[in-house]
C-alpha cells in the first residue's frame, strides 16, 4: 500500500462508487432532467443566434423571434393569448411578481392579502415581506389532507381584499386544491386570484378562458425544461406593477435582457407537455400507486400524506415512524437512491415542514418524511428496485434505534 | 463480496482527504461527511471547509454529506470549556471533542448510512493486540506531529471502529501523496488555539456566552499580598507571563488559580515547578486498569515531551503521578496521557498539583 501510493508513478485518482450500481432518481418535484429535444431548441441560442431581442438589427430580431415563439407555446398551453405571458428568471420570481405586483398596483384599493398556510416559500415569503410593509395578511389554514376549506373564504374575505393567492397542487405532499372553484366563488369580487401552478402544471390541464383566476405561475425546471426561467400568465387588464425595472422588456413588466436560450426551452418544454400530459400522467399514476402499495405492505408504522382523492399522480410523501428522516435520506442516497423530504428548498433546516405542520402533524410525526417524487424516465424496473431498497434502508435504520 | 463501507470526516485539508484517497486505493468505499458547527467566528467547520471537503469529495467521486453537528458541541464541547476555566481549570476542548463529538456523534451518523468504520485525518496509529484483545493507540510515526494525545479519551469500542490512514505515513510523504494525487488542498496552518474561539480572545469569547461580564478580583503572590487586579479569572492559565499587567522588575508568571475566591497567584518562575499531581476519571486503553503503581511516560499537555514518572492507583476513580523530575506548570483542567513507549495506556484529568 505504501509502496503503492509512495512510488514515483502517476496515481489515478480512484474511483469509490461502484458506477455499475443503477442510480435511481424519485426527486422530479425538485427538479427533472431538460428533456434532449428541449436541449436542442436551446442550443443555437449560446451561439450563432447570440442576438439581444431588443436590438433592432437582423441579430436582435432572430432572438426577438424565439422569444415570440415560445410566448406563444406557454400561451397555448393554457389556452392564453401570446400578450398575456410574462417571462421571468423563475418560479419564485414569477410568484414575487404576482404578489408584490398586484398588491402595489391596487394598494389604493384595499390592503389585505390572503394566502394558503401551505403555499411554496416563494408566496410566504412575499407575503411576510407585504405584511411588513403594511399590508394586513390572512393565512388560509388547511385539513389534515392538505385541503383548504371553501367556506373559510366568506369568513375572510374582506371589502379591503385585493389578492387572493392558493397554490394549483402543492409541492410536497401533492394535494390538489380546487381552484376552479375558488375562481368561480371569487370572480364576481373586486379581487385578484393568483395559483402558484409550478407543481401541478406538469400533470394537471388549465384552460384560463375557462379557468376564472388572474394570474400563474409556471417555471421551466420542474418540466423537463431548463432552470432559471418562469412565466407569469397575467390576464389581460389586469392591474400589475413591475418588481425589476430596467429597460422595459416584456411591456415594462419584467425588465432585464431576456434569457433567450432558456425562454426558448421553456416554449419547447411546454409545447412537449401540451401533447403527452395525459399519458405521462395515467403512466405514473400506475407507477406511484404500485410503489405504494409495495410500501405499505411491506413496512409498517407508514402513513401517506396528502388528499387520497386530489393528488398529483407523480408524488407519493411517507412519515415513516421510528426514523429520522434525515440519516435515511443519506443512506437511501448512498444507496444509489435521490429522494426528499418534502422540499429541496428546507433541506438542511431542522425546521419542520410548514406544509405539515399546518396539517396538524406534531414535531415527533414529521421526523420520518420522505417524499419520492416520479417523471416521465422513471421505470417499472426502477420502481421495484427502489421498493427493495428503500424497504432494506428502513428497516436498517429501525434495527439501530433498537425499535 | 461487496466492500466495506467507511466514512471519512472531511476538513477540506489536506490531511482528511489524503485520508478518504488512501481508503479508496485500499478497496474501500468511502463516504465524505463534515461537521458544521456554527459558534460564532470558529476557524474549524466553516463554510469555505465545507466548500473545500465538498470540492474535493467531487474530486475523489465520493458521496459527501454536510451534518449539522452545532447543538451537540455546544452540549458537549462549549459547555465544558466555559464551566472549566470558570472553574479556574485550562479546559482542553479537543480532548473532549474528539470522544464526543467525532468518535460519538459522527461514529452515529456513520452507522446511520450503514458504514461501521470512520477514518479521519488524525496523525496516530490503531492497531489489535489480539493478545489482550485489546485496540492500542500509538503515536504517529512523526513525534513532532503526533496527536495521539488528543485521541487518549476514546474508548475501546469507538477505537475498534476508527482507521487513520495517515498515521503510519511522515508528514512530507503525506503531501507528496497529496501533490500526486492532484488534490490542491489548500495548505491550512495547523492552529493550536481553540478552534471556536474568536481572536478577541477566551475572555471576551465566554463573557459573550455568559452574557455578562467576569467578576474582576486579586492578583497575590504567595505571602497573599495584593500585586494587581484581573478581569476575571477565565483566560488566565498557569505559567501565562503576559498581559498580567503587573512590574516588578523580574518576570512573574500565574503559578495558581484560586475560582473559591477569585484569586489569581502569581510568582517566580521557580514556583512554576512541581514533581506531582493527581489525576482523575482515567479512560484506560492500552491496559484494562491499573494494580498499584507503575512507571509510564506521561504527557502533561499536546505539546510536552513524554516524561518519566510513577502512576500509582488512589482510588477506583484517582491517580497519583509522581514525576522523576519536576515539571514546569502542571495545569489543572489538562489532560495527563500516560505512555509505554509508542502505546498510549490511559488519560485522566489533571486536578490537583502537589510537591512531595
Amino acid at each position: 500500500m505504501l509502496d503503492n501510493l509512495s512510488g514515483n508513478r502517476y496515481i489515478a485518482v480512484p474511483k469509490a462508487m461502484d458506477k455499475t450500481m443503477n442510480r435511481i432518481y424519485l426527486d422530479y418535484a425538485a427538479t427533472t432532467p431538460v428533456d434532449p429535444e428541449v436541449l436542442d431548441t436551446m442550443l443555437p441560442f449560446f451561439k450563432d443566434r447570440f442576438g439581444n431581442p431588443s436590438s433592432g438589427h437582423g441579430k436582435g430580431q432572430e432572438a426577438l423571434d424565439a422569444i415570440e415563439s415560445a410566448r406563444h407555446q406557454v400561451a397555448a398551453l393554457f389556452n392564453a393569448k401570446p400578450h398575456e405571458i410574462v417571462f421571468t428568471g423563475s418560479g419564485t420570481e414569477a410568484d414575487n411578481l404576482a404578489l408584490w405586483g398586484a398588491a402595489h398596483a391596487l394598494r389604493d384599493h384595499g390592503n389585505h392579502v390572503i394566502v394558503s398556510a401551505i403555499e411554496h416559500s416563494a408566496i410566504l415569503k412575499s407575503a411576510e415581506f407585504l405584511e411588513e410593509s403594511g399590508w394586513d395578511v390572512t393565512r388560509l389554514s388547511v385539513d389534515e389532507n392538505g385541503m383548504i376549506d371553501l367556506d373559510e373564504f366568506e369568513r375572510i374575505i374582506r371589502p379591503d381584499t385585493v389578492l387572493l393567492s392558493v397554490m394549483t397542487a402543492n409541492n410536497e405532499v401533492g394535494t390538489i386544491q380546487p381552484i376552479e372553484e375558488i375562481g368561480a366563488l371569487l370572480w364576481d369580487q373586486n379581487l385578484l386570484v393568483h395559483t402558484d401552478a409550478v407543481q401541478g402544471v406538469g400533470y394537471l390541464e388549465q384552460d384560463v378562458r375557462a379557468l376564472p383566476v388572474d394570474m400563474i405561475s409556471i417555471s421551466a425546471h420542474k418540466i423537463y425544461g431548463p432552470k432559471g426561467t418562469g412565466a407569469l400568465f397575467i390576464r389581460e387588464g389586469t392591474p400589475i406593477s413591475s418588481l425589476i425595472r430596467g429597460g422595459g422588456q416584456e411591456k415594462g413588466r419584467r425588465s432585464g435582457t431576456h434569457n433567450v436560450a432558456g425562454i426558448a426551452g421553456l416554449g419547447k418544454a411546454c409545447e412537449m407537455l401540451k401533447d403527452m400530459r395525459q399519458e405521462n400522467a395515467d403512466r405514473i399514476r400506475n407507477l406511484r400507486d404500485h410503489l405504494e402499495k409495495e410500501l405499505l405492505s411491506r413496512l409498517d408504522l407508514i402513513r401517506v400524506n396528502g388528499d387520497k382523492n386530489h393528488r398529483l399522480p407523480n408524488i407519493l410523501h411517507l412519515s415513516i415512524e421510528h426514523i429520522d428522516g434525515e440519516a435515511m435520506l443519506r443512506h437511501l442516497d448512498v444507496e444509489g437512491i435521490a429522494a426528499s423530504s418534502g422540499s429541496a428548498c428546507a433541506s438542511g433546516s431542522d425546521e419542520i415542514s410548514h406544509v405539515l405542520k399546518a396539517m396538524g402533524r406534531s414535531k415527533k410525526e414529521t421526523e420520518g418524511s420522505l417524499r419520492l417524487s416520479l417523471g416521465k424516465h422513471t421505470t417499472d424496473e426502477e420502481i421495484t428496485e427502489a421498493v427493495n431498497r428503500i424497504e432494506k434502508v428502513i428497516k436498517y435504520l429501525r434495527s439501530l434505534s433498537s425499535y | 463480496m461487496s466492500k466495506t463501507r467507511v466514512v471519512v470526516g472531511m476538513s477540506g485539508g489536506v490531511d482528511s482527504t489524503v485520508a478518504a484517497a488512501i481508503l479508496l486505493e485500499k478497496g474501500y468505499e468511502v463516504i465524505g461527511m463534515t461537521m458544521t458547527l456554527s459558534t460564532p467566528a470558529s476557524r474549524c467547520c466553516s463554510d469555505e471547509d465545507v466548500t473545500d471537503a465538498r470540492r474535493m469529495a467531487q474530486k475523489l467521486d465520493i458521496p459527501h454529506y454536510v451534518i449539522p453537528m452545532h447543538k451537540p458541541f455546544r452540549e458537549h464541547v462549549v459547555d465544558y470549556f466555559i464551566a472549566e476555566y470558570t472553574n479556574g481549570h485550562t479546559p482542553n476542548p479537543c480532548a473532549i471533542c474528539n470522544p464526543t463529538i467525532k468518535f460519538g456523534e459522527l461514529l452515529d451518523k456513520a452507522r446511520e448510512v450503514g458504514a461501521e468504520l470512520l477514518a479521519t485525518g488524525h496523525y496516530a496509529v490503531v492497531t489489535k493486540d489480539e493478545n489482550i484483545g485489546r485496540y492500542l493507540l500509538k503515536r504517529g510515526k512523526e513525534h513532532g506531529k503526533d496527536q495521539s494525545y488528543f485521541l487518549a479519551r476514546l474508548s475501546q469500542n469507538a477505537l475498534s471502529r476508527t482507521l487513520f490512514p495517515v498515521g503510519t505515513f511522515p508528514k512530507n510523504k503525506i503531501r507528496d501523496l497529496a501533490r500526486r494525487l492532484d488534490l490542491d488542498v489548500s495548505d491550512k496552518s495547523e492552529s493550536q488555539d481553540v478552534c471556536f474561539v474568536p481572536d478577541s480572545g477566551v475572555a471576551q469569547f465566554i463573557e459573550d456566552e455568559l452574557g455578562h461580564s467576569l467578576e474582576p478580583g486579586p492578583i497575590k503572590n504567595k505571602d497573599e499580598e495584593i500585586l494587581g487586579t484581573h478581569q476575571g479569572i477565565a483566560g488566565y492559565t498557569i505559567g501565562q507571563r503576559k498581559g498580567l499587567g503587573i512590574a516588578v522588575g523580574r518576570p512573574i508568571y500565574v503559578t495558581r488559580i484560586e475560582a473559591e475566591s477569585n484569586t489569581i497567584f502569581v510568582g517566580d518562575e521557580d514556583e512554576l515547578y512541581h514533581n506531582a499531581c493527581t489525576v482523575s476519571d482515567p479512560n484506560w486503553i492500552g491496559v484494562n486498569g491499573l494494580n498499584g503503581s507503575r512507571d509510564a511516560l506521561v504527557r502533561i499537555r499536546y505539546n510536552h515531551r513524554p516524561t518519566p514518572a510513577t502512576i500509582t492507583m488512589e482510588s477506583d476513580d484517582r491517580i497519583h503521578i509522581h514525576f522523576k523530575k519536576p515539571q514546569r506548570a502542571i495545569t489543572p483542567g489538562q489532560l495527563a496521557v500516560f505512555y509505554d513507549g509508542e502505546s498510549v495506556l490511559g488519560s485522566a484529568w489533571i486536578d490537583t498539583i502537589l510537591n512531595q
